[in-house]
């Protein structure tokens, strides 16, 4: 089972006589079981766009989305197909804290989570959610606790584990650990990399940190004002970027060697070529 | 020489509890300085006590002196001086550290007219040079434009332009560049540099991005639950750190490994 996705486009007119924002340029690419793609780009470039488009959370002008051979373009046909694809895709956000119900306990969301994706008893709910805290490796004792009682780290497993409830075959994490400390976001990138191993979860990273999406991904679209500009392996996107806009956002990372007069520099190359 | 910005022993705690236990740091005259560490390490509670930013619960003791003026115990004549023309600080979120409905003219110009009582037409020729210099094309009509007519980037360019119109000696940066992407971030330093060399400011910057820390400032102090573990040069981070913590920290720092050309 993969995700493939062939010519997304996406147009936002903000207000009559606005400029138009193009959000995706036909967008296309593949994501094998387990696999993982990184979508990166500088803000505004579109990223988000397509994360919520496969997600289901907005509709395309143009172009399809098959997951699980299920094109997701197309309207479903009743509740159960709706249901259907709704667990196919699930998404986490950048926020936790924004995106758990605070008044709930970290059993009783997962519980709940269990139950919409078809838990047959309350005994069968229990046990999904234990098996779910303990796939992202939460520890026993959080089980009892709110949101405002966890670290950072913590609320973003939970935040995973309800994803993972539903067993969807595709992942998408946006910015998902772009606001958690490094050594945090080490654990919760070995839980996803667990996760693709053992469930066969794919995985769609959407993050501007090319050193995250180093960690975690076998390949990365790169995304300029919606339209595609490279999609390679990661390891030649960061070590051999063809285009001058990947050069310019390789070079931006700080590290060895990094000078931001370079950047800048760059910018305006990158900017002469898109114009010529 | 003394440094122009020196924290000795600086111990802060809210309601009974010590979040600080003894901190001290030096920057010099033109020198950029990180502080690096987790959250809730103590980075931007240790940066606030040179702007004496605490609520009136905390107790503090120690020292937290700018030009050998003390902001924790200094008159609030002192430190009113301090704050309006010695001291500058740029937050993470322009959204939230510039006024939504007032103009970016206002907020820029703010201190030079309100504080420091420059003719507005001054005052304004002074912000559209900063602006421009800040990389703000077409200032002087932008001055008009309210925040929200803003990208993120742009916005911080402008709040760094508000905070080096008095000519401030010192800048202290609370991530101030951690939520732009990372091409708008090198280019916000790259305008940052050039002014701190032309103006020989201290900069003291709290920053996550140990990368960073260790490409951009001359020294780095580490910090761990409210003390500091560890003081090195940003060019030796990452070859020489030699406390635990710093290790483990640089270990888990997301690494991308550059061709190089």
């Amino acid at each position: 089972m993969s995700t493939e996705v062939v010519g997304l486009t996406k147009t936002f007119t903000a207000q009559r006589g606005a400029a138009p924002v193009r959000a995706a340029q036909g967008v296309s690419f593949t994501i094998p079981r387990g696999g993982s793609l990184g979508l990166v780009g500088e803000s505004g470039s579109g990223k988000s766009t397509v994360a919520r488009m496969i997600a289901g959370l907005e509709r395309p002008d143009a172009g399809s989305i098959m997951v699980d051979g299920e094109d997701r373009t197309r309207p479903a046909r009743g509740g159960l197909a709706r249901r259907r694809r709704a667990s196919q895709v699930q998404m986490v956000f950048q926020d936790p804290y924004g995106s758990l119900d605070r008044r709930l306990t970290v059993d009783q969301a997962l519980r709940h989570a269990a139950t919409v994706a078809g838990a047959a008893s309350t005994q069968a709910a229990s046990s999904r959610a234990r098996e779910l805290m303990d796939a992202v490796r939460l520890p026993a004792d959080t089980a009892s606790k709110h949101p405002r009682e966890l670290s950072g780290g913590q609320r973003q497993r939970v935040a995973i584990a309800r994803a993972l409830a539903s067993r969807p075959s595709l992942l998408i994490l946006d910015e998902a650990v772009s606001a958690l400390d490094v050594s945090v976001q080490a654990q919760v990138l070995d839980v996803l990399h667990e996760l693709r191993a053992e469930a066969g979860v794919s995985l769609l990273f959407v993050s501007h940190d090319l050193g995250v999406v180093s960690r975690i991904t076998e390949e990365t679209l790169v995304l300029y004002r919606g339209a595609q500009v490279e999609h390679a392996s990661t390891e030649s996107v960061l070590h051999d970027p063809q285009h001058p806009y990947t050069r310019m956002l390789v070079a931006a990372v700080p590290g060895e060697g990094w000078d931001p007069d370079a950047v800048v520099e760059l910018r305006r190359e990158f900017e002469r070529s898109a114009l010529s | 020489m003394s440094s122009l910005v020196q924290i000795e022993d600086l111990r802060l705690s809210f309601a009974g509890r010590e979040v600080l236990h003894g901190v001290s740091l030096e920057v010099r005259q033109g020198e950029t300085v990180a502080l690096v560490g987790e959250s809730g390490s103590g980075k931007s509670s240790t940066i606030r006590s040179l702007l004496n930013l605490y609520p009136d619960t905390a107790t503090h003791s120690g020292i937290a002196s700018v030009d050998g003026v003390d902001a924790l115990s200094a008159s609030a004549a002192a430190l009113h001086g301090l704050r309006s023309r010695v001291v500058s600080m740029v937050h993470q979120d322009p959204r939230s550290s510039l006024n939504p409905v007032r103009t970016v003219g206002d907020s820029v110009m703010e201190r030079l007219v309100h504080v420091h009582g420059v003719p507005v037409a001054q005052a304004r020729a002074t912000a559209v040079e900063l602006l421009e210099q800040v990389g703000i094309r077409d200032a002087a009509a932008k001055l008009r434009l309210y925040p929200h007519a803003f990208s993120g980037g742009m916005l911080q360019r402008v709040a760094i332009a508000a905070a080096l119109t008095v000519d401030p000696r010192v800048l202290l940066a609370d991530e101030a560049t951690s939520a732009l992407d990372v091409t708008t971030q090198a280019e916000v330093l790259s305008v940052l540099r050039r002014l701190q060399r032309e103006r020989e400011l201290a900069v003291l910057m709290v920053t996550h991005d140990l990368h960073l820390a260790a490409a951009f400032c001359d020294r780095v102090y580490v910090m761990l639950h409210g003390t500091v573990v560890e003081e090195i040069e940003g060019n030796r981070l990452f070859s020489s750190a030699e406390h635990d913590y710093t290790r483990h920290l640089l270990e888990a720092a997301p690494h991308l490994k550059r061709r190089t050309a």
